[in-house]
This record gives structure tokens, sequence and C-alpha cells, in this order.
């Protein structure tokens, strides 16, 4: 196996960590690595800018690959989207192929799409394989939660990337788990961290940040595990210093997954650059046990897989792995209070969240599987509305409130208000108290009134 | 005394030249800090710079530096072995003929007491480092000239360089040449050395010379006998042989000689010998002259940038020095074009024909902007424009053989020119990743003023978008703007949208606000609405277009086969180019 590898601007630069502990990973299993040196920027930060200009550069890159006859592995997600964004639309393009091929003659390049793009994890997936990477593992963690963050432009577009399944994925989670750490179910997992709008508007990237940063510490993270230099940057520069102003009051450590990896195989932490990064990392060699490896994999822990293919084809049955119904946890403090109003909905939604492992897993009836954002999005919408009515049962039960008392109390707006009460009416649980000055003001009704 | 002078007066420019480079170093400023820091300050800064690193552990690294990248130009042995071996040739060899020869009466006489330059080894020598030069200089044109190697732009510094070294050089074999034919210097030397008076002798001396030392005599020709050249020999060995090798050692002259053995009487009569002479002496003094205002000042800057490179860091060195250094290293510059050359987006280039984003131009438009001179609108809008088109990847800082800390350099003048007030499209891209990183190195307000103008600038180009809530006329589509969505083959996909708004609802950026329309200006499906309707404005003039994160969650639920992302890419680079165009006609100029 012989990749070229391209490392892009960002790494050589400034997350020179990724650039050898990846190769510290790749020598110890037996991947070569050729470096190409006149290769050059894969055009992404471009694109805003001109089209033609950042297809050309990609292209160039492309062109020099397939000059020497070798695949591209590259550590950067960003450049793995661009390239393989190029290499696509100049597969279908042939006019476009034509004049970048007009401009790289003059170099004595010619793109004529021979060769593949690939990203390091896929390359340890499916070239290297989940068995080869276990028998290189001499120590595993134990105990170790971390949220496994894929990034955006390794799953999307997934018409062009074709890495993993685009709204499921399994495959980072996976070799993450070998190493013996447990990846988190964490809702916002699939969500972008914000990097590429960095310098653009920081507000908004860093908000994006922090709720993912949040979100992971929250359902009990230690480390959030990337695979991207800007990933990493975001999460371990900027975060650095949003914690060093005081925008943040505690810090969710980012690792780069060579360096997770990289840990249990023995590779000397110098080689890893662990101590380059901003946030740091001392307390990961904690969670390393003294116990004999490879382990033996338990119930329901994950085999490797045929990826899902978007492109046509019959999906295959495979066991996905079921988590914990994340969907009780993460809503328990809504589902207290609606249990404290009424205890039978609450059953009814209990019940309705028992589905959610069964619609990530096998589907619904017509066999579509869910994904963690749609029955976000579709269950919680469901939970919040019903515990923002318990709550307005509770504070009716004090004593008779006007909708306008009740939306300063509960911090919601008037029309809110005044639809759950509605609806509170047609079940029977609120009923009209008194009118005082042209403002109603209602009341709980107990099971039997009439009100 | 004619002599004495021009060397006298070509020391005095050439010295006159010196102080003034020098003071530059001391008065012009890069950055905007540097400015401030008055002119005592930064001499003062610098001699105690250079003592304490002297007298520090740093003398070492000074040492190492000197030896490996300054004498033997470790870092251009990196890049390219051919570059390599072509400066050392040229600069070994030119070197090395100014100490031996040029300088020949106080250097090699001072170590040698047998030294003169027509014998063994001087004389040998002598063609020996000339050759190594002329060697090197045709490298230097087949790098240049032949090579083509792409980006490598070649200017008028670059021919003087080659230009000057190349007279000096063959003007020198040549009148070596000549001196060796010549027969009226044959007479001069028999006469003040041989001290014959024998009509016989002295034709049995000439006879020798001509057949064995290239003499061309107009009276002794042709076939000579053996019995006079015997005679000859036996002359020359008791008054000549001292200080005369052979002239074969002297292989490049002799070898002109053989050449221009036909013509030698002629040019004899003519006095070319110094003609010669006289080329030869004054391309060296005008080479002398001229050097500090020529590219030969990096024989001088460039060490000392070197020095200052290895020593100096950002953060831990005097303020004031790093601003004297930001001058002198400009002047360190060879226009080499390794910087160029191992350029990430030099490539780019052949779409966005801005020469300024190439490494080695932006140098050279930077050092005319230090100096004082005026650059008009365009000029500046381009380098800002090629400065900022740069991914930071701080290769060619370090591939410089010079030891030019470039990415300080780039990043003190970006934001020198943002600070002029052009908009600057370019800042609405990752290429801003960097400057995001870089935030505590400058005020709030300098960082933020830059990126709002560029946004207002667009939207200030749309008019339609300035007034909420208007009845916009649907009857005047733009068919021409409509046309344009192709250039990714996938922005025609808007025309499937039927508003689902399933993209919007996708959109992470959309999801962070709580009335997300106020900030946003139009939301993804809103946009490609714009797009269906070809209503220009709408589509250019949204917030929603540079907040846009790229992280295609709005394609890839997208259950029309909507490029969504793809569009809204499309429009960023039709909204700069569409802006743009109109700004440099209202300036009454076209793109």
């Amino acid at each position: 196996m012989k990749y070229a590898l391209f490392l892009g601007c960002t790494i050589p630069a400034r997350v020179k960590q990724y650039e050898s502990a990846s190769r510290a990973v790749l020598k110890a299993l037996n991947v070569g690595v050729v470096d190409i040196r006149e290769f050059n920027c894969c055009g992404y930060p471009l694109r805003n800018i001109d089209f033609k200009a950042f297809v050309l550069l990609s292209a160039r890159n492309l062109a020099l690959a397939e000059r020497d006859d070798l695949d591209i592995i590259t550590l950067c997600q960003c450049c793995f989207g661009s390239l393989k964004k190029a290499n696509h639309l100049l597969k279908e393009d042939a006019s476009l192929r034509n004049e970048v091929n007009s401009h790289l003659e003059k170099e004595g390049l010619r793109y004529q799409g021979g060769i593949e793009v690939k990203h390091l994890l896929e390359v340890l997936y499916h070239d290297v394989g989940i068995a080869s990477l276990q028998k290189e593992l001499t120590q595993m963690y134990e105990g170790l939660p971390i949220a496994a963050h894929y990034g955006c432009h390794i799953l999307r577009p997934s018409q062009v990337v074709q890495f993993d399944d685009p709204v499921s994925p399994t495959i980072f989670d996976q070799l993450i788990e070998i190493t013996g750490a447990h990846t988190i179910y964490w809702p916002q997992r699939l969500e972008c961290c914000g990097a590429p709008l960095c310098g653009i508007n920081d507000e908004l990237s860093m908000d994006l940040s922090k709720k993912k940063l949040d979100s992971g510490r929250q359902l009990g993270a230690e480390y959030v595990c990337v695979a991207c230099p800007y990933c990493h940057l975001q999460f371990d520069t900027v975060q650095e210093r949003m914690f060093a102003g005081k925008q943040r009051s505690d810090r969710l450590p980012s690792i780069l997954y060579p360096q997770l990896l990289g840990l249990c195989m023995g590779i000397d932490e110098k080689a890893l650059g662990l101590e380059m990064n901003r946030i740091p990392l001392d307390g990961i060699k904690n969670f390393l046990s003294s116990r004999g490896c490879p382990r033996v994999l338990s119930e329901g822990q994950p085999v490797a897989q045929e990826v899902y293919r978007p492109l046509g084809g019959l999906k295959e049955e495979r066991p996905v792995v079921v988590r914990e119904a994340m969907a009780q946890q993460h809503w328990s403090n809504e589902m207290k209070v609606i249990r404290s109003q009424d205890p039978e909905l609450a059953d009814k939604l209990t019940r309705l969240l028992e589905k959610e492992a069964l619609l990530q897993g096998e589907g619904n009836v017509y066999h579509e599987r869910y994904s963690s954002r749609q029955i976000e999005i579709s269950f919680g919408k469901i939970v919040q509305t019903e515990a923002q009515r318990a709550r307005i049962l509770k504070a009716l039960r004090k004593g008779p409130t006007s909708v306008k008392k009740l939306a300063t109390t509960l911090k919601l707006a008037p029309t809110e208000v005044l639809a759950h009460i509605v609806e509170l009416r047609r079940r029977n649980r609120v009923g009209l108290h008194h009118i005082e000055e042209r403002t109603p003001t209602y009341i709980a009704l107990s099971p039997g009134d009439k009100g | 005394m004619f002599f004495t002078i021009s060397v006298y007066l070509a020391l005095a420019i050439f010295g006159a030249g010196l102080l003034y480079k020098v003071f530059t170093w001391f008065r012009r400023s890069i950055s905007i800090g540097s400015c401030e820091i008055p002119l005592l300050k930064r001499v003062l800064s610098t001699f105690r710079g250079m003592l304490y690193t002297l007298f520090s552990a740093k003398f070492f690294t000074l040492v190492r530096v000197f030896i490996f990248d300054v004498v033997l130009n470790a870092r251009i042995l990196r890049e390219d072995f051919l570059r390599w071996f072509m400066h050392m040739c040229i600069y070994g060899g030119f070197v090395l003929l100014v100490v031996m020869h040029a300088l020949g009466q106080y250097t090699s006489a001072a170590l040698f007491d047998n030294y003169l330059s027509t014998i063994n080894p001087f004389f040998f020598l002598r063609d020996l480092f000339g050759v190594l030069v002329l060697v090197g200089v045709a490298i230097a044109l087949y790098r240049r000239f032949i090579l083509r190697i792409p980006r490598l732009f070649t200017n008028v510094r670059d021919h003087y360089a080659i230009i000057i070294v190349a007279v000096i050089l063959l003007s020198g074999i040549v009148l070596e040449g000549v001196k060796i034919t010549s027969h009226t210097i044959y007479q001069q030397m028999e006469r003040d050395y041989a001290g014959l008076e024998d009509a016989q002798e002295l034709r049995a001396l000439e006879a020798y010379w001509v057949q064995h030392y290239g003499v061309v005599s107009p009276t002794v020709q042709g076939p000579l006998d053996a019995a006079i050249l015997a005679q000859g020999e036996k002359l020359h060995n008791a008054n000549c042989v001292v200080c005369h090798s052979r002239p074969q050692w002297a292989f490049a002259g002799y070898g002109v000689s053989r050449i221009i053995r036909p013509f030698a009487l002629g040019l004899d009569k003519v006095d070319a010998r110094r003609s010669l002479w006289y080329i030869h002496i004054f391309a060296c003094l005008i080479g002398l002259a001229y050097l500090p205002f020529s590219k030969m000042f990096h024989i001088i800057a460039s060490p000392l940038s070197l020095l200052a490179n290895a020593v100096m860091e950002r953060g831990t060195s005097d303020p004031a020095n790093i601003a004297t250094r930001q001058v002198m290293e400009l002047d360190a510059c060879t226009h080499c074009g390794t910087c160029t050359v191992r350029c990430s987006v030099g490539a780019a280039l052949e779409e966005i024909p801005n020469i300024n984003i190439l490494p080695s131009e932006k140098l050279v438009a930077i050092k005319a902007l230090a100096s004082g001179k005026k650059l008009t609108e365009e000029e500046l809008k381009a380098l800002q424009e090629g400065v900022y088109l740069c991914t930071n990847c701080y290769r060619c800082t370090v591939v410089c053989p010079v030891g030019i800390n470039l990415q300080d350099l780039w990043f003190n003048v970006r934001e020198v020119l943002l600070r002029r007030g052009l908009p600057e499209f370019s800042l609405l891209s990752p290429l801003s990743f960097y400057r995001g990183l870089m935030r505590k190195e400058m005020g709030k307000k300098d960082y933020e003023k830059p990126l709002l103008r560029a946004k207002k600038t667009i939207a200030d180009n749309c008019e339609l978008m300035k007034t909420k809530d208007t009845v916009v006329p649907l009857t005047s589509t733009d068919r021409a703007f409509k046309d344009r969505l192709h250039l990714s083959a996938q922005a025609s996909t808007f025309s499937g949208c039927f508003g689902c708004q399933t993209c919007t609802n996708a959109c992470p950026v959309v999801a962070n606000y709580k009335k997300p329309q106020e900030i946003l200006g139009l939301l993804p499906h809103q946009i490609m609405h714009a797009c269906a309707l070809g209503v220009r404005d709408l589509a250019f003039g949204s917030a929603m277009l540079w907040d846009c994160l790229t992280c295609y969650q709005c394609q890839e639920q997208c259950p029309q086969g909507v490029s969504v992302t793809d569009v809204l890419y499309e429009l960023k680079n039709l909204a700069v180019e569409y802006v743009s165009g109109k700004s440099s006609q209202a300036m009454g100029r076209s793109r």
C-alpha cells in the first residue's frame, strides 16, 4: 500500500502534531506514504472567491499524483472535500477538464481522472481494516468516554465523498472504539464545528463551537476526537482562547485520532506531539489500562461492515450499534415535570421515546431509518411542548393567573402561553376563573371539575 | 592617474550608496506600529541588540548560520541542486577572483612571496575561477530563458546582474586572449626585461615565443628553423621563464587567442588591448559604484538577513529591531523565485491574473511601497488582493534562501493596506482563518472594519435589499443573471426547488438564532427562490450568503436534489465579480 500524502496548508503551518502522529501511525501499520514536493493548496479557501481557481488548484494536485501513479491520502477534511469535489466535477464535465488541462499542460501535467482521493480514516477502516488495527494495539483505554466529531466535509455531500452514511455514520465511532474508548451519543455530533466562519463572523463561529462542546461535556465526554486540522484548531486554540477570556468555565480537550490511536499502539509521545495541543492532554494516559490486548469483542460491539453506498443498490441488513435510549436521558428533566402533572401522559410519552431505538435500528414501517437529528426535531418538539404545558399547569395550581403573568414567570411568549392554555382547556385541565378588567385569569382544574 | 581617480570615484559612490541604503533601513517602516519608533531609538536598539547577541550563547548560532547558510548556501542546496551549483560557481568564483586577481597586489602578494599573475598556480587559477563564474552565468541564462519554469519572472534588475557579471568576465578573458597574441606587448616586455641587443638573439627569442607562447608577429612567421628555436629556448630560460608559465595553463584566454589568431595583427594595430582593458576595468568600477542600488546589494544585505533571522523572533526581539529588520530584509531579496515556485496558491495565477499573488512579485511591489513611491488605486487594489490571496502556509518563509520572514511581512502589509479603506472581498473566505487566529495582534476596530466594509460594499450594490416590506416587481427577471448560474454545472439545480424549506430547517446557522430572518436577511430557501425568479439583488444581498458554513447539510437533505451549497458558492463568486465590476466601472475603468 502506497499513497501520496497530501498535507495541505494548515497542517504543516499550524497543526504539525497531526502530521507527525499520522506518519508514525501509518509507518507502524506498514502503509507507505510518499511526499510530492510540488503539491499546492487544495483550493478550498479560494472557492469563495473564484470557482475556476479552486478547480485548477485541486486539479494540479490530482495531476501530480497521477503522474506518479499514486492515490492521494489526506489528513484534512476540507482538503478531502475539495479534492473529491474537483475530481468529481472534472470526471463529469469534459469542457471544464479541457480548460483545466490547457493550463496544466504548460507545466507538463495532465489530469486524466486515474487516481482516487482518500481520507486517513477511510484508509484505516477499509484498506488497513479493523482486524489489522486491533492486532497492533499494545494497550487499550478503559472507561474513557469520547465524543466523536465527524466533521462536515467527510460526510457531505454524500454523493461525492462516499465515505459513510451521512445521516447515521458509524465508521469513526468504530475506529475509536477499537482503542477501548467508548463513544457517547450526543445530538450535536454531526454538526459543523464553526471553523469556516472564523475570521469572517467570529461570534457565530464561536457560538456553534460552544454548542457542540457544551453538548459533549453535558453528556459525559472527557475528550472530543477529531480528524481535521480546522476542527482541531477550533476546539483547541479557539476554545482555549474562549476559556482564557472567561467566556467558558471549562474545557473539553480535543484530541486528534492518530494521537488517540498512537498511544494504544505504543508510539512515543513526542512523535504523537501530545504536548503541542493547547489544551493539555496529559490526563488521557490515566485511562490506559494495563490489561492485556487485544480484547475480545463483547456482545453488542460492532463488527467491520460494508459501508452504505447511497447510490443505487439495496440497503443491506446490518446490525447497527444501538445506544441506550438517549432520548430518555436527554429529556429527563422535561419528563419529570410532565410526570408530576400528568402521569398518564408521561407514560404515553415514555412509550413513544422507547421507540427511538427501534427507529434508529430497523426503521419505521417503511424501513426508513431515523437519524438522531430527526428524532431530536420530532420527538424533542413533542416533549418540549408537553413540558411547557406541564409547567403552566404547575404555575396555575398555585392560584389564578393571567396569560401575561404566566408569560413573564415562565419566560415564554404570550401567544405561546395562550395556545397552550387553549389546548389545556380542551383537555379539561384548565378552566377560566374570573375576568379582571378585561383580562381573563385561569386556574388548574382537578380531575372531575367542570370549570 | 586616470585609473586612480576612477577607482576612488567608484569607491566614493559605492560608499555613499551604502550609507544611504543603511540609513533607509532605520528610516523606513513597513508595519503600522513601526512608524512611531523614532530613528535614533532604532539605531541604538540595533547596536544594543547586536552587542548583546555577540556576547551571548547565540554567538554560536551565528557562527553556524554563517558557515552553513551564508558561505555554503545550505538553504539553496536544500531546495534545488542546480541552483545551488550555479550560485556557488558565480559567487565562489567571483569572490576568489576579486581576492586573488583584482586585489592581487594586496592579498596574494602578501601571502605568497612569488606572486605574479602570469605564474602558476595563479595563472591557471585565474582562468579557472573565471570559467567557473561563466559556467554559473550560463546556468542562470538556461534557468531563466530556456527552462521556462512556470511563474518565474525575470525583471530589469535580474537582467542587469547577469549582464554586468558576464561583461566583466568575458571582457577579462578576451583581454587575456588579446594580450597573449599582442606583438606590441611582446616587444614592450622584451625591451623592459630581456635586455638583449643582438638582432639574431632577439629574433631567436621572438621565434620561440611565436612558436610556443602564442604571440602573433608581423615579421616572424611561417615554419621556424629548429636551430633558431633551440637558441630562443636558451634565451627564454635565461630571461623569461621565471615569470611566465606556459599560456596553455590560462586555458580560457589561450582558447580565445587561438580563435582570434587570424585577426590578431589587425587587433594589435588598433590597440584592441587598451580598449578591452578599459571595458574590463570600467565594467568592474561601474559594477562597484552601482552595487548599492542594484540586485548585487544582496551580497551585503543577504548575509545580514540570514544572521538576523537566526537570532530574532517576534515576541522576544525588540520591536524597534524588528522594524529595522523588516526594511533590511527587502534589500536582501535576490528575486530568485524560490518562494514563488513553492507557493501554495501560485498556480491560481492562471485564473486570477494578478501577479501579486506570487510572493516574489509581492515583495517587489512592497519595496516600492516602502520607499514611499505613490501607487495608483488600481495598483494598490491589486497589491491588496495579491497579499490577501495567501493561505499563510509558511512555505515561502521556510524556503527563502536569504532568511526573509515573509509570513510576517505579508501579515503586516495586509493590515497596513486594509486600513486604507479599499474593500477587499477575499476577506469573506477561509483565507481569513489565519487573521481570525491572530485577532489579538490588532485592535478590535482594525480587525472588524475591513470585514464590515466588504459586506457593506456588497450590500450597498444590492438596491432591492435596502427597503424592506416593498413589493418587488418580477417582470424584469434578470435573464443574464439566471443564465450565469452554471459555472459549477450544478448551480442550475436551483430550478428544482419547490419551497419545502427543508434546507432552512437543516441549516445550523439559521438554528443558531431566535429570529434568523432579522440577522441573516434571506434564508436559504428564499435565496433559491430569488434565483428562480432571477432577482439578482435578493440573491446577492443577504448576509446569509457570507454566513454560510458550507457544511452541506442543506444540500444533503434536499429532497429535490437542489445543490443548495453549490448554488450559494456560485452566488458568492458572482456577487464578488458583479460588485468589483461595478466599482471599477464607477471609477471609469473596465475590469
